[in-house]
Parts: structure tokens; sequence; C-alpha cells
């Protein structure tokens, strides 16, 4: 039961949150129904799983104790970071060792998402950053059902204080009428764009990683559209799916942090890779980047980032090609740095250098597509040399609506205020961390033309919903 | 406009979001119905709106099969592949036949699936003929071309698979091309129910290119890998002989004619022997049964006296023939049905 799905958005939500809304009032509810409610949902998508994600939880509970508690604190951090990557290799690349033909064992649901969260529990735990929790609270911060799917990663900084903001007040969770329209919007927006926006983009790809696939030739301009074209589809799937996971915590009460943050409007790789995928961002900034550059020396900062790329590339997939794009965005994030220690580019710069990074930019991530939407080499390859015109193709078989369809997503990204902009008011300080906020006329505030354009977008959004492909990261 | 912009209520703005979703819903729902993209309830057309029908795409074609079937309860079924659809007229062949004939024409539909669309589509009606074409190529000889719907699961996964988005699209084309009139490249059916291809200025009454129809043919023959006579076609026609039996329907087994481009095709690849022996199995096990066997692959000269009109050709392509020859066909049939002896009838 994907949030895509007509029994998520028709039946599922609106009936818990119903339920929540009603029932929450009585005490003993508290806590215990929203984490009822996650494991629903856990066992309506991943039956077979849940047992296992309830003793994931309860070890991870335990060994925090042991943690908390113990003076060997690092000992038993190593063990318990160790077992946790263990079960997340264990089921991610199963499929690499179990004999050719065997059966490999099925992803856990959200499986990538509540193990990083948890080591960063973990870890702050023995840093002594993280409160103690009762097994029933630490359970719902993990498995509060709107971040199971595919994220956002959730901090216990962030997650805890909203469960315990007022002991003993049951209504402390109880969602305000103002929390309900942000959280519509913001769901009803996300869905838009996974189900009406990111398939134009699938479209506008046509056959040429197909084609690169068989090693036909492939054009300059359409292996351009096709690789732009796949970053704005997993843009506005992974996007799309975020708003929607923020909507439907909001709807319950409850702030996730933003995922995505107008990405495109970044004016470096740095930039880039702040905007993109953030809680992803900040968990390998605390939890890896960090602990190694404890030390300042700068190799050490240039490696940390390669380290950072690379463990980021590993988590898409171990393939030769996510290696490749591994190095790649290291060597991207490090020149930036390196550009910007030597003062070649400053951190405010004009609006030339403004621009020109835009345009470098999207160029640079959008070369890197060759390496992240192919599977093996030689499909990597030959987009590669499709991208530099090598492609044994005329340069110019590009559809005119991939063109127009790109062109449309360049110009929209690059001018209009993003959703989260527009929202950024009714949304806590700590979950629009990373940039200001730009103010404009379009705000959202609950008036007749955002109902209009909610509505729009949920009716636009039900109607094509029944030819929605699952979450490009539901499998992660 | 600043009432437009002005703070509501939370309460007001979910009753604009609602209305305004249950509206556009509303609206969208009674278009789909006005119009029947998929020819499943419309007994009579809305001039101006749907009077020209498109082809129903290939995904929902059994579900229309079976949904229309329910609703208007057919007593003689014409069931077969594409040609069946673009060939006959079931206006036509109603007249013809004093009876409410039903054409439903499946891509590409193999013996396989014949037994269970049968008896989906007789579930709700009492089938006193049924019509089914049989042709070498997509018979199980062939590799499947496409993946068919379970027919057991046919009415649920009509439901749970129905796709708004594909029938708001339908319905736009259709009303597009009764607004606007034909100027699509696709296929249509007029207001009489006849099909109809857009073809270029002066293509109007040309044969299919024989480059063209050879570079299909070998296709084809690549998935079918000149495998006549397989156990599989013999098993599936006893299963529907059997099936039709039980319910009391008689069975006519239909072999259409093809272009002279594709029959070319067939002598140069030296596959006449092996159809001929296939047809003659078939007709063999219709026999035992008491059931007949029309055989209209037939050279050219046999349609030469049929008058097609100047935009119509006798075959859109290599494999469909246009409406007149379906006439003349649906005429011989109807003879046939009446008791007279019918031209090919083994």
């Amino acid at each position: 039961m994907s949030f895509t799905s007509y029994w998520f958005v028709l039946a599922f939500l609106p009936l818990s949150a119903y339920a929540y809304r009603h029932l929450l009032s009585k005490s003993h509810f508290n806590l215990l129904l929203p984490l009822l409610i996650s494991l629903v949902f856990y066992y309506l998508n991943d039956a077979h799983n849940l047992l296992l994600f309830c003793a994931s939880m309860g070890a991870n509970w335990l060994l925090a104790g042991l943690i908390g508690r113990n003076r060997e604190k690092t000992r038993y951090l190593a063990l318990a970071i160790a077992g946790n990557l263990s079960f997340l290799a264990f089921y991610k690349y199963a499929k690499f060792f179990v004999v050719p033909g065997a059966a490999f064992p099925v992803l856990p649901l959200g499986i990538s998402y509540f193990t990083f969260t948890q080591i960063a529990f973990l870890v702050d735990t023995a840093r002594g950053q993280a409160r103690s929790t009762n097994p029933l609270e630490y359970a719902l911060f993990v498995a509060w059902f709107p971040h199971l799917p595919s994220g956002p990663l959730l901090s216990h900084k962030d997650m805890l204080p909203q469960f315990l903001a007022a002991p003993g007040i049951s209504s402390s969770l109880l969602p305000a009428p103002r929390d309900y329209a942000v959280g519509l919007t913001l769901f009803s927006m996300g869905l838009f764009k996974k189900s009406c926006i990111a398939p134009i983009f699938h479209y506008a790809q046509g056959d040429v990683f197909l084609r690169a696939g068989q090693g036909d030739p492939i054009g300059l301009v359409e292996t351009w559209i096709a690789c732009l074209g796949f970053l704005f589809e997993t843009y506005y799937d992974f996007c799309g799916y975020s708003e929607m996971a923020m909507g439907i915590s909001r709807m319950f009460g409850i702030h996730l942090p933003v995922n995505f943050h107008a990405p495109f409007k970044s004016s470096s790789p740095v930039e880039f890779w702040t905007r993109w995928h953030v809680t992803l961002g900040a968990f390998m900034r605390d939890y890896l980047y960090r602990p190694l550059t404890k030390k300042r020396q700068v190799w050490r900062h240039y490696a940390a980032l390669f380290v950072v790329m690379m463990a980021v590339a590993i988590w898409h997939g171990a393939t030769v090609p996510l290696l490749v794009f591994g190095v790649y965005q290291g060597l991207l994030v490090t020149g930036n740095h390196a550009l910007r220690r030597w003062n070649l580019v400053s951190r405010k710069g004009g609006k030339l250098q403004h621009w020109a990074g835009r345009v470098f930019t999207l160029a640079a991530i959008g070369f890197s597509v060759s390496l992240w939407a192919t599977p093996d080499w030689q499909e990597a390859n030959h987009v590669v040399r499709g991208l530099l015109g090598a492609g044994h193709a005329p340069v110019w078989p590009g559809g005119f609506f991939g063109m127009t369809a790109i062109l449309a997503a360049i110009a929209f990204n690059w001018s209009a205020p993003s959703l989260i902009d527009l929202v950024a008011k009714e949304l806590p300080a700590w979950s629009v961390q990373l940039k200001k906020s730009v103010s404009s006329k379009l705000a959202w505030k609950p008036n007749l033309a955002w109902a209009a354009a909610v509505a729009l977008g949920l009716f636009l959004a039900l109607i094509n919903l029944s030819a929605v492909k699952e979450f490009k990261y539901a499998g992660f | 406009m600043q009432g437009f912009k002005n703070e509501i209520p939370p309460a007001r703005f979910f009753k604009y979001i609602f209305l305004i979703v249950l509206g556009l819903s509303i609206a969208t729902l009674l278009g789909i119905f006005l119009i029947d993209p998929y020819k499943i309830w419309r007994k009579n057309s809305i001039a101006g709106v749907n009077e020209i029908t498109l082809e129903v795409p290939s995904p929902i074609q059994m579900h229309a099969a079976v949904l229309n079937s329910a609703l208007h309860t057919p007593n003689i079924l014409i069931l077969g592949s594409s040609r069946v659809r673009r060939g006959f007229n079931s206006r036509y062949a109603s007249q013809l036949f004093n009876a409410n004939v039903q054409v439903s024409g499946i891509d590409l539909l193999p013996l396989s699936a014949a037994t269970e669309l049968y008896s989906a589509m007789s579930k709700h009606t009492h089938i006193k003929k049924l019509y089914f074409e049989v042709n070498y190529f997509t018979s199980n000889a062939c590799g499947r071309f496409f993946e068919y719907p379970q027919i057991e699961d046919l009415w649920s996964s009509t439901i749970v698979n129905f796709n708004p988005r594909d029938a708001a699209e339908q319905s736009l084309k259709t009303l597009k091309i009764n607004v606007l009139g034909p100027r699509i490249l696709h296929g249509y059916f007029d207001r009489l129910g006849n099909y109809h291809e857009k073809r270029g200025k002066g293509m109007e009454k040309s044969e299919p290119d024989q480059s063209i129809v050879n570079r299909e043919f070998k296709y084809i023959e690549r998935k079918c890998q000149r495998q006549a006579n397989k156990i599989e076609d013999s098993k599936n026609l006893i299963a529907l002989f059997k099936a039709t039996q039980a319910q009391g329907t008689e069975v006519i087994l239909l072999v259409l004619p093809t272009s002279p481009n594709w029959q070319a095709s067939i002598r140069q690849a030296g596959l006449e022997t092996a159809i001929d022996q296939w047809k003659k199995n078939i007709s063999e096990q219709a026999r035992q049964f008491h059931f007949i066997f029309l055989d209209f692959e037939r050279d050219a000269d046999f349609f030469s006296s049929i008058y097609t009109g100047n935009d119509t050709p006798k075959f859109w392509d290599s494999s469909h023939f246009s409406s007149p020859i379906g006439n003349f066909l649906l005429e011989h049939m109807a003879r046939s049905d009446n008791g007279s002896e019918a031209h090919g009838n083994h």
C-alpha cells in the first residue's frame, strides 16, 4: 500500500487521521495510537518483515541502554554499528553473494532509513547527546510511518522532543486545524509532483538508455535530454515523496524535516548536495564526515569528502558505474572546496558567477546521470560517449517534446519559488535548517487561491494515480 | 480578487478543496459516462460527441468485450483479432443476421485465451452462435505478443485496474475527433461503424508497400517459428468446442482474407503447405464436433468485384481488410446462417 495507491489516499490516510484525532484524547492512547497506526502501515506494506523490523527496534533500544549505562561505550557502540551495517548489507547486497538461481531475501520496507536513524541514535547516546527513552517513545520515533518507505532520515534531536513536548498532557500531539491545512497542501502537491510531473520526464528520456544498453547509436542532444530527464524525474519523484511524507506527518501534528530544498537553484556542486536529499547529507556530515575530520588537516577534509561521496554511491548500489559516480562526485565537491580555499571562487560571488555556477552545476550533475542511471560499465561508457557527442549518431535527433520539457523544467526551477519556500513560515525553524527561504507574494496561507491550487493538484493526481509507478527510492 | 487572497478559516479552506475536487471528479466521470470511450455501455451515440469512435486500446479490449456482452446480451458473437474489429461492422451484422450481434476484436488473440474469454462473455447471456477467427500466425504456434489479463479475475481486475487517466484521455480524444473531424493519423470508426484510416495524399487506395509487408512478415514468422500442428492448438480448440457445446452455442471457425502482398510473403517463405496442413487439422477437429469451418483466405480475384469507394482500399495494410470486404464476408456468413451453401464451406 504505497502512498500513491488509492487505498492509502482515500482510505488509510483519512481513516487513520480521523481515528487519531478522536482517540488521542484518551490519555492511555497517547503515543500508543500513532505507534499502532505505524505498525499497521508496516504490516499492510510488508507483513513478512514486520517481526524483523520490531526485532531491530528492540535490539537497538537495548543496545542504546547498554551504551548509555556502560563505561565501555566505544566497544559496544562499534559492535552495535557493525551489527546494524551487517544487517543492512545482508539485505541490500545479498544478490551478490547468493548462488545464481537461488532466491535472495526481500528487502524489508525502509531498511536503510530505520537503520541509519537508529545508528545515529546509538552514536548520540554514546556521545551523551541523546536522552534516554522508554521503549514506546523509541519505537514511535523509529517506526513513525510517514518516513518508513523512503525517509527522510529522522534525528532524535528533532523528533523525540515532539513526542515528549508536554508529558502527561494527552493533547500535545493533537494537530491544530492549520496543521491539517498545511499537511494537506504538502501532501497534495507532493502527490501531484509524483503522479503528474515525474512521468513527463520519464517519457522525455525516450529509449536512449535502452539503445545505449544495446550498443546502438545515440545522439548528443537526445542523450543530454535523457540524462537531464532522468535527473528531473528522480527529483520530482523523490521530492514529491518527501513532501507527501511531511504532509502526512503534519496531519498527525508531527513535523518532519525538509529533504529537498530547490536543489536546482544551487550555484555549486557543494551547495547542490546540501539541498538534495538534505537529511542524508546531514547524517553523513554528523556521523561520517565530522568524525573523520576531528584533526583539522586539509587533506583529511578532502579525503573525508571522498569517503562521504563513496558511501553515498555504495548506498545507491554496488555497481561499477556507481563507484565511479562516487569518485566523480568526490572530485566535484573537493574541487569546489579547493577553488573556494584558493579564492578562485568566492562564497557570495557576483551575478555572473552565480548564473555560471548554476549552469555548471546542472551540467555536471546531469553528466553524472550517465553513471547513476546505468546498470553496467558498458552502458555507462556508451552514455558518456553520447554526452560527449561520440555516440555514432547525428547530433540532433532530439525529440521536440523532451527538449521543451527539459527547458521548461530548468526555467521553472531557476525562477519560481519552491513549495518549501512558499510554506516555510508554517514549518518549524529546525525543519528548514539549510537555506534562507525566499519571501514571496505567493507564500502559503489558507485562502481561496491556495485551496483552488491544492484541489486542482489533488484532482489531477487522483486521476493519474492508477498509472503511477512505485517511488524510485522505495527499494533502499 | 482580494477575496481570493484573503485568509479564510481552515474549515472553509477544506470545504473549498473538497467541493472543487468533488466537482471536477463528477464532471470528469460524467464526461466519461456520456462519451463512453471504450464503447461499453452506449446504445445510441450523441451527435458531435461520440458518433465517431476510436479503437479501444489493447490493455482494455478484453475488459471492454466482457462488460459489453454483460450489458448488451448478444445472441451472436464474432470474436477474433484486430482484423475482426476493424473489418466487421456490428450494426450491419445485426441487420443481416436479424439478431443482436457483438463484434469483439482483441489484438493478436491467441487460441489459448479463447475458452476463458468465451466463458466470461457467455456468463450473462446465451450466445447462440460464435464466429471465431482462427489464424495460423496468432494461434499458439506463435510466441506471446502481449500479456493478457487473467480472464477469471476479469470482473474484479476491471474495477481494480480501471485507469481514470486513460479513460479521460480516450474521452478527450473521442470528443476532439468528433468536434474537429478525423485529422489524426490513427484509425477511427465513422458514424456507421465502419473503420477508416487516415492516409497520406495520393495513397488513399494504394496497397501497402511490399518491403514493409516483408519486414512485418519476418517479425511474425520469427515469433511463430513455423510450428504448425502444435498440440496446444488442438487442445485449446477442443476445450473451446466443449465449452460451447455445454452452453448450446454453435461454432463457426473463420479464416479471414489477407492482402496479396501477405500471400506473396507466405509463398516466398514456403509456408503455404504448413498453413494448409494447419487449416486441414483444425477443420477436421471442427467437423468432429459438427461445427463449421469457413475459409475466406482467397486469391485477390475473389474480392475483385467488390467496390470499396474512392478513398478506401481493400486492405489497410498486409492483413487488415476494409469494411466493404467485411460487409461482403458478413453477407456470405449470413447466407450460410440461413442455410444456403457458403462459399468455402469445408
